[in-house]
């Protein structure tokens, strides 16, 4: 079937129809014709002409090549995700991070705050003191499945040392590699340091 | 919420149930109005330099401090506002120079949480910060090994200063300096050597003085708090035990059933239990039968059958020599009455089983009141009385609590303490007679200059321990301490009444005597019996100890038979002993049954007021231990199956001979229905004997043997010497007693 040929299927019943009410209309009849009734307006001839104009020209259809050629100009919105990805909020709550002093010394100091902020019970703490004296862990541990990525325990921390990371790409095949200890969490924080530090000195005012 | 800081109350001054000089700070707590404080402590003097309690009184043109205030004079000027605007004000600024040079390191402090200052100044302290010069920073004081010291934090509220000096009667921590420059210390340094130095972590409102021993382990968010008893004493005092993850993270004074107050409670008491679960503490099943290996870690089912096996192996053995086969059971005395009932009822039961107790005592214990503490603890009969006598007891290391009360006495005036036994500082004034047991000989005789006070005196007490009985002329000294209450009765205002106090070592001693005197062991014990049986590694007492080193010279004949068995049940061994005990007695087949610690299972306890402590289970025993009961009550069930060295007995009865029959009554109820699965007998109450007559005793000093020895205090290292089996393997209590020990030397590092 023809291009032609479906817009001309397309169009014909209405025009007969339309033409029948424009009739009535030009008659003058004062008549309530079932099209009236039903509050269907006659169609007035410039429309008529416009809309058969539309067709025979086909302009909706040269649109329609202008603005997939205006897109093809445009920058794609799409990215290829593994080799690409999108901009994070510098507040984005991703993977959990335990950070270092820039001595190399852990910040965490054992204070349990994030564990009794923890609305999922999650965290799970230990901790003693160290051969100089200092509070610290000795455990710290995650249950990362029963997280909710609320982000009370970076808000909850006095030192900053537990943080949300802006990685958010940690699945694993078994649930025992998301219980993450106190090594993985530094290893993490190690890790992403450079980011985290950024994040944090530009959200510094608003905390 | 916890605090209820909002009421305010109008002038009633028409309730006069407050005495007159109550502190207005503690008519407001009768109101339940807290008033916010830090120096105030109910069981101390008032010192009022905290400057929290600030309330306003009506008239008063200032705030006035409510703890040091007279609450009678204070409502009858006025009302008193305890939330008025002006006092919102003066706790702000009190609060805001407490706060100048107080570290803001409350997530590092073991405070934290638990914190009157963290509390108060969330309620009542100013949000924002006036002063940016520097804190003030004090040094660090080592006060031992159990209080840990951070002085920086302390807001001077003189608590532990006033603690040392009055309740402890230690007066090495005070106040120096001015000003600024105030701190707390030893005025030397020095140790807080003090039995009851852990109560000041308690008394610190702030963290500057905190537990050593547990650094930074908990937050007390996270425990759960648990009522147990003291295991350390013969008082059985009332503890809060604090859990996390089936673990004991620490002890807190409990509430005294009388008076629903918190007492002090001793060092042992408070960091003891580490001893509980140390390393050492063996809580896996092993079988040792003298081959090359030896099986560790065998099932419970397994461990009885070799057990009954070596048995019938022993009494096919003995069937030889004619000689019947017989296990002894050597007890020490801080088991529970359950396990004491239920080993009655085996010996019952089954006469190849032999019930001793691991050391001698010659206590007479036909009356109960022979056995008890009577008055020494009761602050209205304490009161009556004027004089006191310890004889060959120390009360301040074997009861602390005892000594507490002696002290609070003698604080009040009018109370002469006299000690028979070395000299000893008691932290209160008395007065040492002598340290030989002759001069009691002199004090019935009425040679001695002493005897003209103890005319004198109204309703004197006499506290001794049940360890003085254990000496070898245990009667005579019974005999001369009878007389010698006959003397006080004769003089005392209130005849009838039992000055005698015996302060038990054990939390079970009285148990024990109420339920029966068990015959010690002897080396015909171990001569005779094929299998020995050891609860409670109770071959470390000394008794034990003395017979195997007897043996090990060669004191004894060579025993009839060889082979034997030894079965221990218990959570720790001492390995030397051990294997000495193998070598001298001809050991074949070693068991040991582990067992659990105190806290591992539930029991009841007689304390030496005569006073039932029921405990119960806190926390699931480690390991492959089990409780002596579910132990003992397995062995009564396979010594059942096996027919041929069962011999019943006809006796069906079991007595106790007790005079206060509704004490007992509880507790043999709880302990038949325990048992009343296992066998028909029947518990009978006997009343041995219902009068006492004095007249009927004659006394004869020539007779009666007294020997001229020095009196020994049994306790020579309160720490580890205790009666308890765990303290001595606490790291914390090791190093208390090193510190005490070399503090007692001249060579001082």
């Amino acid at each position: 079937m023809s291009f032609w040929a479906l817009a001309s299927r397309r169009v014909i019943p209405g025009t007969v129809q339309r033409s029948t009410n424009a009739a009535a209309a030009i008659g003058g009849t004062r008549q309530m014709s079932v099209a009236e009734k039903d509050n269907i307006l006659p169609t007035s001839w410039e429309n008529i002409f416009e809309r058969s104009s539309k067709i025979f020209f086909m302009t909706e259809i040269f649109r329609a090549f202008w603005l997939s050629g205006e897109v093809a100009m445009k920058p794609k919105v799409t990215i290829n995700y593994p080799y690409e990805k999108g901009y994070l909020s510098p507040r984005f709550r991703g993977e959990h991070a335990l950070r270092r002093y820039p001595s190399g010394d852990e910040r965490c100091i054992a204070c349990k705050l994030c564990e009794a902020a923890c609305p999922a019970q999650a965290i799970t703490i230990d901790a003693e003191e160290r051969e100089d004296g200092a509070r610290r862990t000795t455990r710290y541990d995650i249950d990362m499945t029963k997280c909710i990525y609320c982000g009370f325990c970076q808000e909850a921390c006095p030192v900053d040392a537990i943080v949300e990371g802006p990685n958010f790409e940690f699945a694993t095949e078994t649930h025992e590699e998301l219980l993450y200890d106190k090594e993985k969490l530094l290893s993490n924080g190690d890790k992403w340091e450079k980011q985290i530090a950024k994040n944090l000195l530009s959200e510094h005012l608003y905390r | 919420m916890k605090f209820n800081y909002d009421l305010e109350f109008k002038n009633n001054s028409n309730n006069n149930f407050w005495k007159q000089n109550t502190p207005l700070i503690e008519y407001c707590e009768t109101l339940g109005i807290n008033v916010p404080h830090y120096c105030y402590h109910k069981n101390l003097s008032i010192s009022g330099n905290c400057r929290m309690c600030l309330v306003e009184l009506k008239n008063s043109p200032k705030p006035i401090v409510s703890c040091a205030m007279n609450a009678k004079s204070c409502l009858a000027n006025g009302d008193i506002h305890t939330n008025s605007s002006l006092v919102k004000k003066a706790r702000e600024n009190v609060l805001e120079f407490l706060l100048l040079n107080h570290p803001l390191d409350c997530p590092i402090c073991d405070q934290g949480g638990e914190c009157d200052l963290q509390d108060q100044s969330l309620f009542f302290g100013l949000a924002k910060k006036r002063f940016y010069s520097f804190k003030r920073v004090v040094l660090d004081k080592n006060i031992g090994p159990i209080v840990k010291t951070v002085m920086t934090r302390c807001i001077h509220c003189t608590r532990c200063v006033r603690f040392a000096a009055e309740i402890a009667g230690i007066e090495d921590i005070g106040m120096f300096g001015r000003g600024l420059h105030s701190e707390i210390g030893t005025y030397v340094e020095k140790v807080f050597q003090s039995e009851l130095s852990g109560n000041v972590i308690d008394l610190c409102p702030v963290g500057a003085l905190t537990s050593k021993p547990y650094p930074f382990v908990n937050r007390n968010w996270e425990l759960k708090n648990i009522t147990s008893i003291d295991f350390s004493d013969g008082f059985g005092t009332p503890i809060q035990l604090f859990l996390k993850n089936n673990q004991v993270i620490k002890i807190l004074p409990g509430y005294e059933k009388a008076t629903y107050k918190t007492n002090w409670i001793s060092d042992k008491t408070r960091f003891s239990f580490d001893g509980m679960f140390s390393p050492e503490r063996i809580i896996y099943s092993f079988l040792d039968n003298n081959q090359k290996e030896s099986f560790l870690n065998l099932s419970w089912q397994k461990l009885f059958k070799e057990l009954f096996c070596t048995l019938y192996f022993q009494s096919h053995l003995l069937k030889h020599y004619f000689h019947p086969c017989s296990i002894t059971i050597c007890l020490n005395k801080n088991i529970s009455l359950e396990v004491l009932n239920l080993l009655h009822i085996l010996t019952h039961k089954h006469s190849f089983f032999k019930l001793r107790q691991s050391e001698s005592s010659n206590l007479n214990i036909d009356l109960e009141e022979n056995f008890l503490l009577n008055s020494s603890l009761d602050e209205a009969k304490l009161a009556a009385s004027d004089t006191c006598v310890l004889l060959g007891v120390n009360p301040r290391y074997e009861g602390p609590k005892l000594n507490l009360k002696l002290k609070s006495r003698c604080l009040k005036g009018n109370f002469k303490t006299i000690t028979i036994g070395s000299l000893f500082n008691l932290t209160f004034s008395n007065i040492t007679l002598s340290s030989n047991i002759q001069i009691l000989k002199s004090l019935v005789e009425g040679n001695n200059l002493f005897c003209q006070e103890f005319i004198n005196s109204s309703n004197p007490v006499l506290i001794s321990n049940a360890e003085i009985f254990r000496r070898g002329d245990a009667y005579g000294i019974s005999s001369m301490i009878k007389s010698l209450i006959k003397h006080i009765n004769l003089y005392s205002q209130t005849n009838g009444r039992n000055h005698l106090n015996i302060l038990s070592s054990t939390l079970n001693d009285v148990g024990f005597a109420n339920f029966d005197n068990l015959r010690t062991i002897k080396n015909k014990d171990f001569r005779n019996s094929a299998g020995i049986y050891f609860i409670n590694s109770s071959f470390s007492t000394s008794n034990v100890k003395k017979l195997l080193n007897l043996k090990l010279l060669n004191f004894f004949q060579s025993y009839k038979h060889k082979n034997k068995l030894l079965v221990t049940q218990g959570s720790s061994l001492e390995m030397s002993q051990l294997t000495n005990f193998k070598k001298s007695f001809d050991v074949t087949n070693h068991l040991h049954l582990p067992n659990t610690v105190f806290f591992e299972n539930s029991g009841t306890y007689i304390n030496t007021e005569g006073d039932i402590n029921k405990v119960i289970k806190v926390i699931t025993p480690l390991g492959q231990a089990k409780s002596d009961w579910q132990i003992i009550r397995k062995v009564f069930s396979y010594s059942k199956k096996i027919v041929f060295l069962t011999n019943f007995l006809k006796n069906s009865k079991i007595v106790f001979n007790s005079k206060n029959i509704h004490q007992f009554k509880s507790y043999v109820g709880f302990q038949y229905y325990a048992v009343s699965n296992l066998n028909n007998l029947t518990f009978q109450f006997v009343e041995k004997v219902t009068k006492f007559h004095l007249e009927n005793l004659k006394f004869k000093p020539a007779q009666k043997k007294l020997f001229k020895s020095q009196l020994r205090f049994w306790l020579s290292d309160f720490y580890i010497d205790g009666k308890d089996i765990n303290s001595k393997y606490s790291s914390t209590m090791i190093q208390c007693s090193k510190l005490s020990r070399l503090n007692n030397t001249n060579f001082k590092f």
